[in-house]
């Protein structure tokens, strides 16, 4: 089962994603902070990073650097969640290699569309990596 | 000092401008005494008083003791000369605005020139000093110093006031900033929670029941859009809004925008037409702006027509531009208000119910359509309805896409 991770400070909308997640037939862990999110992320393993990009004590990017260096086997997309248009984080977050970005507030349509096209985009790149490796 | 009586030609009328300007303390510094008890005599006669010194070390000792009003300065002093005291007077911060008068021999009108320019208020040949000459000099070199001061403080205050103004917008920017932010974070839950239960997700939803629930995702939406404005006008205030340009499909951009405008027009019974000219050649611009303009203008349509009525989107080609149109038959808009409308926080009167909104929409329409390069245009006739357009550059062909 792909297993998503989501990085996210405010209870209520971690919880609302994760039902929505969940009722998607997704496995979800959910961190409210940089310590936590990377415990998991150690513990679990994620196919995709859903990161609010402005979390407390420690931005999302700085958290997304963390998370791309401990998943070192595979390429971890990162679907960044913003609340507004923050251009200059944007551009941290795409150097970073943010998958896409998921402004709030959002469809559910939109979130498992983005969703779903990170998984193909890894998975592609899996491919494309192995021919390679090959 | 020497004083020789001059018979007194007070004119009968004196005007209060110079009656107020008596009593005001010259200080003359010249090594020649006869020349300095003369200068004395023809300014104490005038009625202001005087004071004396034979060196500048003297006359700048004077200065720092008592306020002085304006200095009468020998350019012939011995060492140091008239232009190194002129020089030391002007750049002390306490005398800056003490006007000095430089006193230059005949001949020796190109020192005048240099006097000016170190900062000297004006110039007197010696040998053509009159009391009338000198007296007019030394009050106008007062009252021009006044006047520096007082538009130096004006200056400052305006500066100050300037920096507060500033300070206070960049703190209203922060504020909208944070105001959004805060703001979204639980709408966005509000919303998500709403689409859960229109889902089933949390058990059987009823017919009616999920039409409240599509009304309450819809004033979701609307909540967002108004904050989206707000962030966008405080942005193209701040010249922080920058748009990416590249060729794009008008079918997918009119698709985007209508079906945000949609739920409106259903609501408001309001049909919106699509008149898409054969063959058209890709625009050039930012797909998302453009779609977002699009957007206002059609619910500001669909907002001032009537049920039944029909608002046209319409795209066509113009000479050698792409003119985007939304065109409605509703209510119009009064020539009085045409101009206003494109004005920030700008409501046209009402008699009836308002029609809602921020007023923002159309100032930032315009803003994106001006980073295009390009300019909305109105034609309207009250009770006849609307036409809003502008005009995207066609996209260069193909080996070009994407520079511009």
């Amino acid at each position: 089962m792909t297993e998503i991770l989501l990085v996210e400070d405010d209870p209520k909308i971690a919880r609302a994603m994760r039902a929505r997640l969940k009722h998607s037939g997704f496995t979800v862990r959910v961190a409210s902070d940089a310590p936590s999110a990377l415990m998991q992320a150690r513990k679990h393993e994620p196919d995709v990073a859903l990161l609010d990009i402005s979390l407390p004590g420690g931005n999302g990017i700085e958290v997304a650097r963390k998370l791309q260096d401990l998943i070192c086997d595979k390429e971890l997309p990162i679907i960044f969640i913003t609340a507004s248009k923050e251009e200059c984080l944007k551009e941290e977050a795409n150097r970073v290699g943010a998958a896409a970005f998921l402004e709030k507030p959002f469809s559910a349509k939109k979130l498992l569309s983005l969703i779903d096209s990170a998984l193909i985009g890894s998975a592609h790149e899996m491919e494309v990596a192995t021919a390679i490796r090959i | 000092m020497e004083n020789i009586a001059i018979p007194s030609v007070r004119q009968a009328t004196i005007p209060s401008r110079e009656q107020a300007l008596e009593g005001l303390r010259v200080l003359i510094i010249d090594d020649n005494p006869a020349d300095r008890d003369y200068y004395a005599r023809l300014l104490t006669r005038d009625g202001f008083s005087v004071l004396t010194a034979g060196t500048g070390p003297e006359g700048l000792v004077i200065l720092t003791q008592q306020p002085v009003q304006c200095v009468l300065l020998d350019y012939n002093l011995p060492n140091p000369n008239g232009v190194d005291v002129l020089i030391d007077i002007v750049s002390d911060p306490l005398q800056k605005y003490v006007p000095v008068i430089m006193l230059t021999g005949y001949g020796n009108q190109h020192v005048a020139v240099d006097a000016m320019k170190s900062g000297a208020a004006d110039y007197l040949l010696k040998d053509e000093i009159t009391a009338s000459a000198l007296k007019r000099s030394v009050v106008n070199a007062y009252e021009k110093s006044q006047l520096r001061q007082e538009i130096h403080a004006h200056a400052r205050d305006l500066e100050k006031t300037n920096k507060s103004l500033r300070k206070r917008n960049e703190e209203i920017k922060r504020f909208y900033h944070t105001i959004s932010h805060e703001i979204k974070t639980p709408l966005a839950a509000a919303r998500e929670f709403i689409s859960l239960i229109q889902d089933e997700v949390a058990g059987p939803v009823t017919e009616e029941q999920n039409e409240y629930l599509e009304l309450s995702i819809e004033c979701c939406d609307q909540l967002a859009t108004h904050l989206n404005n707000l962030i966008d006008s405080t942005r193209l205030d701040a010249g922080k809004l920058t748009i990416v340009q590249a060729p794009f499909e008008i079918a997918g951009l009119i698709k985007k925008a209508t079906a945000s405008a949609s739920a409106l027009a259903r609501d408001l019974d309001v049909e919106i037409k699509v008149d898409i000219e054969d063959n058209l050649p890709r625009p050039y611009g930012d797909k998302d702006r453009i779609a977002q303009v699009l957007c206002n203008l059609l619910s500001n349509a669909v907002k001032s027509s009537k049920p039944k009525q029909v608002v046209t989107v319409r795209v066509r080609r113009v000479d050698n531009r792409i003119e985007f149109a939304v065109v409605d038959n509703g209510c119009g808009i009064d020539e009085v208000h045409q101009t206003g409308v494109f004005d920030r926080l700008y409501q046209i009167p009402q008699d009836g119910p308002s029609v809602g909104g921020l007023g923002l929409g159309l100032s930032i329409a315009r803003e994106l359509i001006c980073l295009h390069g390009s300019t909305i245009e109105i034609q309207s006739k009250l009770g006849h309805g609307s036409t809003f357009s502008f005009q995207l550059a066609i996209a260069a062909d193909a080996g070009e896409e994407g520079k511009q």
